[in-house]
């Protein structure tokens, strides 16, 4: 486990709180820029190189099959694929919802994978809007998605985020409030689009920026903050998806072993279902300086805390931090940098290593 | 007012001051009728003079001699006090701030003796008739995205974002007015010149439907804004300032034609250019400026569709608003209409046209891009329908490859073009020193050596000091004939020298159809002779100059050659709805930050907004022009 600085070539200006990485054979994809995309990048999807010390982006073309989706900060975004170990299906990053450069909500599905590999490692994506139908989610951000397996079928489950207030109290004057979404669940059949939507009693308040993890047919929503209250509770549920043909079966079940955290990232280590939940925040004036090691099994999820690495006085000082999960126990954060003179740069980035085997960045 | 009864013979009887003229009247008949006869036999019937000495006489006895000095300021026309609004012009105009303009409040009434300005709070009630939130009105229908509310004065421009560390940090401080309270004040304002104009056209007083009202809209980033002080949060050192202007009120008379009660003769003008938001934030900032004027523009687009009723001459009228956003620099165009920045091959935003495309043809383009069909072409971005490239995608949306999220008018900002212009030509002027059509591909030193010679001619021959980055003032310095026998002095050739002379000559047979208010009244020959001008130029930039415009123009000078006759015959003038108000009004946002903000970042937008809405005040104005010599007096006083 290591810290490592990183400078960004270049590219500061572009990578900003609410972005998402993608991580296709190990090739790392950085969306959600800041602004809309220059004539340099028409896309918005950069692939990330960290050598020597440098955080690069590259330019990312998209198959002629594809739709150009705005940059999305803060979308729910989970991928299906091999490393879910029930697929055998190619690893697709799925992204729903997220705020674009306008300021405006998106409630769109789009599905992103990997069309071909050119010469000289140059890779081209594929992008397409999955079209949804039936009881739809509102357009929002800071929500998770999840990839459920159950009877030989796959669903995706959507929970939680924020919205702006509903038509008839958005005026002008709060024209950028946001709210809480209702505390409800939806699955979405990924071959047909169709949503539902299920309500629990347990459910009371909404909530975003929690981390969910999944696996086989249960997905696990672990911290998050609720706007109304202003709280992060220690909250963990677990939802269990029973695809049966025609109409799905969700059950929710309160534990309590949940952790305060919000805006957490999340990396995967190893082959098995094991993560590791780091950064955010225990409060809107602390951020989370612990790390936790997550387990997932068939009989239940395990969390136990774990060191971790030395932060540096930057990482501490900073009232925000944020970041991304670059895969295989890689994380890059960034560091608002204001408040220093004679910083050209608006973030300074780190990468924290917990892969098993040190190597630097 | 409380006055005590009075005794007449042992019975009471109410206070002469507490009744009603009538009252009054009756009862000093008698007294009347005596002073009429004295007057008469002792004073030439002069009952005025009688009574107002007799007052004054009183007054002394009592050693009331304060108001016995007004008294006579009176008498002797001298006035004894200003108009509160005379008094709040003079504040705003000179740029005082409350504790300045109290200091001499008091001054003036300890050597004098006489309150000749008015207190403060005199002047904080008569602005805030003036400034938005005073007056009630109502839309019909009702706004959709607006609170019914009118009495809403300054309010935060983050509307309600809320800062959480989750989100995105807004690192902002941003003031406004609602865009309808702030239309409806700025009506309010000119209510005289409306009736006054309803009285010339010879329209019925009390015709109430079928107002108009066309309002220009002007948006700019401001470079450096920094300044020391201040506590809050870091922000950064640039500001972003909409403004708008009314730029005339038409109304609908009996035949059913629609006539002008109001014509904004200075659309330029700082003083009709009323500021609605600002912020300090950075122009590129996508994210923090359409969270800004996100809102404004949903107030903008419900305005659209609705009426507003509003009490002019104490009559209901209803107003209908026609928005035009002119006053915008094309960098920002592009940005808030989604095309691609500046440098691209898509070099206009009123038209299609590739920067190839317009250096082969130069002079016959028209306008078809609009911001319809720029949300329409998005929606094609995003959506690729006939799976095409990259490439031939971009070829289909031309360029637009981002989300609109401002209306603007597809026009060319005459201020801006100038500018642009006047850039093009400094370079023209390089390459002729240089004899650039002889040796196409100089070294940087060359270049460098051409510049430093213009650059000392200029100086040595037109007084024009090099900038770091052209401006008005030296652009207008720069498109004239002199400077070009100046530059001509360095060109070599004697064929190059009249060609540089006839390119600046049709130039400035050219700028003034664009720059005019209105060209058809002041300059028709030149409106008649523009085409032709114009394909005489385009005719010397392909041939003579053809070392510099062989498959390639500027923005600027394409939309010159191309676009400018169109544009004045579906506006009849293109200077009118230029941004240069916007421009004069970032001088003043510097002036009122220094003399008159109180020193906190969260407070002094609140107090810039509101004394540059004051200074744009044609009703306060108006009692400036009235009393500019008593303004020179003070100045005078309180600058020595
Ligand atoms: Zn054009």
């Amino acid at each position: 486990m290591s810290l490592h600085l990183v400078s960004a070539v270049n590219c500061s200006s572009l990578i900003h709180p609410g972005f998402s990485l993608m991580n296709f054979d190990g090739d790392v994809f950085l969306f959600g820029q800041k602004g809309w995309p220059k004539r340099s990048c028409p896309t918005g999807v950069f692939n990330v190189r960290l050598k020597k010390g440098e955080l690069k982006l590259r330019s990312v073309l998209f198959s002629n099959d594809s739709c150009y989706l705005p940059p999305l900060r803060c979308p729910a975004i989970t991928h299906s694929g091999p490393e879910d170990l029930e697929s055998s299906d190619t690893k697709k990053f799925l992204i729903h919802g997220g705020r674009t450069p306008n300021n405006e909500l998106s409630g769109c599905l789009y599905i992103m994978s990997l069309d071909s590999r050119g010469c000289n490692k140059k890779v081209t994506l594929k992008c397409v809007e999955k079209e949804l139908a039936g009881d739809i989610p509102e357009a929002r951000y800071g929500h998770t998605m999840s990839i459920v397996y159950s009877r030989g079928k796959r669903a995706c489950l959507l929970f939680g985020g924020r919205s702006y207030m509903p038509p008839g109290q958005r005026t002008t004057e709060n024209w950028n409030s946001v709210v809480d979404c209702l505390p409800k669940v939806f699955l979405i059949d990924l071959d047909f689009g169709c949503c539902s939507s299920y309500t629990f009693p347990e459910l009371t308040d909404g909530q975003s920026f929690h981390v969910s993890l999944s696996r086989k047919d249960s997905v696990y929503v672990l911290g998050g903050h609720t706007l109304a209250n202003n709280t992060r509770p220690a909250r963990l549920f677990r939802f269990r998806v029973e695809l049966l043909l025609g109409s799905p079966i969700v059950s929710c079940e309160v534990l309590n072993t949940g952790i305060s955290v919000s805006s957490a990232i999340v990396t995967r280590v190893g082959s098995s279902h094991e993560y590791i939940i780091m950064g955010g925040y225990k409060s809107e004036s602390e951020k989370r300086l612990e790390c936790n090691t997550v387990l997932l099994e068939d009989s239940g999820i395990h969390i136990t805390s774990r060191e971790p690495p030395e932060w540096s006085g930057e990482i501490c000082h900073s009232k925000t931090w944020f970041g991304g999960n670059m895969g295989e126990g890689l994380v890059l954060i960034g560091v608002p940098a204001d408040g220093r003179h004679n910083v050209p740069e608006v973030h300074y980035f780190y990468t924290v290593n917990f892969r098993q085997e040190e190597e630097p960045g | 007012d409380n006055y005590l009864p009075v005794n007449k013979g042992g019975r009471p009887r109410q206070h002469l001051l507490s009744l009603t003229r009538r009252a009054q009247k009756h009862r000093l008949r008698g007294l009347k009728h005596q002073v009429k006869v004295f007057a008469e036999k002792e004073e030439g019937g002069d009952i005025k003079s009688v009574c107002l000495t007799l007052f004054l006489l009183a007054l002394r006895a009592g050693n009331e001699h304060r108001q016995a000095d007004e008294l006579e300021a009176m008498m002797q026309g001298r006035g004894y006090g200003l108009h509160p609004a005379v008094c709040l012009a003079i504040r705003v105009n000179t740029f005082l701030s409350c504790s300045q303009y109290h200091k001499m409040y008091r001054t003036v009434k300890a050597t004098s003796g006489r309150q000749i300005f008015q207190p403060l709070h005199t002047l904080r009630n008569a602005e805030k008739a003036l400034l938005p939130g005073y007056h009630h009105f109502e839309w019909q229908p009702a706004l959709k995205n607006v609170s019914t509310s009118t009495d809403v004065g300054i309010i935060d421009g983050l509307s309600g974002w809320t800062p959480s560390v989750d989100d995105q940090q807004m690192d902002t401080i941003t003031r406004r007015f609602r865009y309808d309270v702030a239309l409806v004040a700025a009506l309010k304002d000119l209510e005289e010149d409306i009736l006054e104009g309803m009285k010339e056209q010879g329209l019925d007083d009390s015709s109430t439907e079928g107002f108009t009202v066309v309002v220009k809209e002007s948006c700019d980033g401001m470079g450096d804004v920094s300044e020391k002080h201040g506590s809050g949060p870091a922000v950064p050192e640039k500001a972003v300032r909409f403004s708008f202007t009314i730029m005339s009120i038409l109304a609908r008379n009996e035949e059913g034609e629609n006539v002008k009660v109001f014509h904004e003769l200075k659309p330029n003008s700082e003083l009709c250019c009323k500021p609605l938001c600002l912020m300090f934030a950075d122009e590129s900032d996508h994210e923090t400026l359409t969270a800004i004027l996100g809102p404004v523009m949903a107030e903008r687009e419900d305005m659209k569709e609705s009426r507003l009723i509003l009490s002019i001459g104490g009559l209901l009228r209803s107003f209908r608003f026609i928005f035009r956003g002119t006053g915008y620099d094309e960098k920002l165009v592009r940005d808030v209409e989604g095309l691609e920045a500046s440098g691209s091959t898509y070099i206009c935003t009123l038209c299609d046209s590739t920067r190839a495309e317009a250096s082969k043809n130069k002079v016959l383009h028209a306008i078809t891009r609009s911001h319809e069909e720029n949300l329409e072409r998005y929606e094609i971005w995003r959506t690729n329908p006939y799976s095409e490239s990259a490439d031939d995608l971009r070829d289909r949306v031309k360029g637009i490859s981002a989300k609109p999220f401002m209306e603007t008018q597809a026009c060319i900002d005459a201020l801006h073009c100038d500018i642009g212009n006047a850039t093009e030509f400094y370079k023209i002027f390089q390459d002729e020193i240089g004899e650039v059509h002889l040796n196409s591909s100089p070294t940087k030193e060359e270049r460098k050596r051409w510049q430093s010679a213009l650059d000392k001619q200029l100086r040595k021959k037109m007084n024009l000091k090099p900038v770091m980055r052209m401006n008005g003032n030296f652009s207008r310095k720069l498109m004239t004939r002199e400077t070009v026998e100046a530059v001509c002095e360095l060109v070599p050739s004697k064929e190059r020298q009249e060609a540089l002379r006839e390119l600046m000559h049709l130039y400035l047979q050219m700028k003034p159809v664009w720059r005019s208010t209105c060209p058809a009244k002041e300059c028709p020959d030149l409106l008649c002779r523009y085409s032709f001008n114009s394909q005489r130029f385009a005719e010397l930039l392909s041939t003579t100059f053809k070392y510099r415009y062989d498959g390639k123009i500027t923005n600027y000078l394409h939309k010159t050659l191309a676009h400018v006759p169109e544009i004045i015959e579906r506006d009849g003038s293109i200077g009118a709805w230029a941004s240069e108000g916007n421009e004069s009004g970032n001088k003043l946002f510097r002036r009122f930050r220094k003399m008159n903000a109180r020193q906190s970042k969260s407070y002094e937008l609140e107090d810039i907004l509101k004394h540059h809405w004051l200074y744009t005040s044609k009703y306060l104005q108006k009692f400036m022009e009235a009393h500019k010599n008593s303004a020179k007096a003070l100045e005078a006083t309180i600058n020595p």
